[in-house]
């Protein structure tokens, strides 16, 4: 039941969030707060993968940085989501066995 | 020319809707796949985390409120940590408005729903389009990702209990992130942003709270980069 209603919870934050410039004709974007969001994409998604990629008490696995180094390099020059995942994937289990 | 160019007259608007959206759908599909795995590796009940997809609407949002309910972060740890992921829709909103305004109250709040990455930059190109158009072409385009999203979580629920545990794939969520972090390390602000928001989110779980830890991590990322950039963006 918590889940669902986390779910929810972000669901109707979202659309507050998306619709908040658009059915309030007097609202305008803060300059500040626009070079907040510049920053924050990077930020959040480096928190994100990182915090998904720590285990507790021991941080990341050596494998795992490979695995992000190789996903972030392939994403950038091909711009091909399931083409980096794989090759990330491919090389984080290719390390594990010698760097754990 | 994009099809979005060779078709202005309305008849064509859902045609153009669904043509300019193919692209992106075929980059999605793969990542609802991964996600939907990720629902059935966690203890999230199957429809929930389906459900979830339609209620969150927006992939990485999604993929964090799975990972952190799994994590027990707790419910007002997830609930953040999600909407600042979020937050660029703000962005989206504010962009949109002056085009959306013109248009009737229900649409306004549908398109909001719609809202996801692609669709906004899809329809960005058409905001000066006849209303009709525009609604025709922004429903289309946005039924169809999210079709094409709602049918990649189903396989990624049925691949899931398949592939077992311990498994490569089950690196997949943090690599996903890292892919979709690839495309903004554009400058030397951005990738200080990221790479303190990393440490930070590695090391602050061992001193603050594991609820608060990931958005204290977020911020001291933002707050680098803004230091880095000198104040600008």
């Amino acid at each position: 039941m918590m889940d669902l209603l986390a779910f929810a919870a972000v669901g109707i934050g979202t659309l507050a969030i998306r619709a908040a410039f658009v059915v309030n004709p007097h609202m305008a974007v803060p300059a500040r707060l626009e070079r907040v969001l510049d920053h924050a994409r990077p930020a959040i998604l480096g928190a994100l993968t990182a915090g998904f990629l720590a285990r507790p008490g021991t941080g990341p696995s050596a494998a795992g940085i490979a695995g992000v180094v190789v996903t972030v390099l392939v994403m950038r020059r091909s711009r091909n989501l399931l083409v980096s995942l794989v090759a990330g994937i491919v090389v984080a289990a290719a390390a594990t066995p010698f760097v754990g | 020319m994009t099809a979005v160019a060779q078709r202005v007259e309305p008849a064509g608007a859902v045609r153009a809707g669904l043509t300019d959206m193919s692209p992106a759908v075929l980059g999605v599909v793969p990542f609802a796949i991964m996600i939907g795995v990720a629902i059935a590796e966690s203890h999230v009940a199957s429809g929930v985390g389906f459900a979830g997809g339609l209620m969150v609407a927006g992939g990485s949002a999604h993929l964090a409120v799975v990972g952190s309910l799994q994590a027990a972060s707790g419910f007002l740890a997830t609930v953040l940590t999600a909407l600042m992921v979020q937050m660029r829709g703000l962005a989206y909103s504010a962009s949109l408005a002056p085009t959306l305004r013109r248009h009737p109250r229900w649409f306004q709040w549908l398109a909001s729903y719609l809202m996801v990455d692609q669709v906004y930059a899809l329809s960005t190109a058409v905001v000066d389009r006849p209303d009709r158009w525009f609604r025709q072409y922004y429903l289309a385009a946005g039924g169809f990702i999210f079709g094409a999203y709602s049918v990649g979580i189903v396989v990624g629920l049925i691949a899931g209990p398949v592939i077992p545990a311990g498994s490569p794939v089950t690196m997949a969520v943090p690599l996903m992130f890292a892919a979709l972090l690839a495309p903004s390390l554009t400058s030397l602000p951005s990738l200080a942003a990221a790479g303190a928001a990393a440490v930070a989110a590695v090391v602050l779980p061992e001193v603050a709270p594991s609820g608060i830890a990931p958005l204290l991590a977020m911020g001291a990322g933002a707050m680098a980069g803004t230091l880095v950039s000198g104040g600008r963006a």
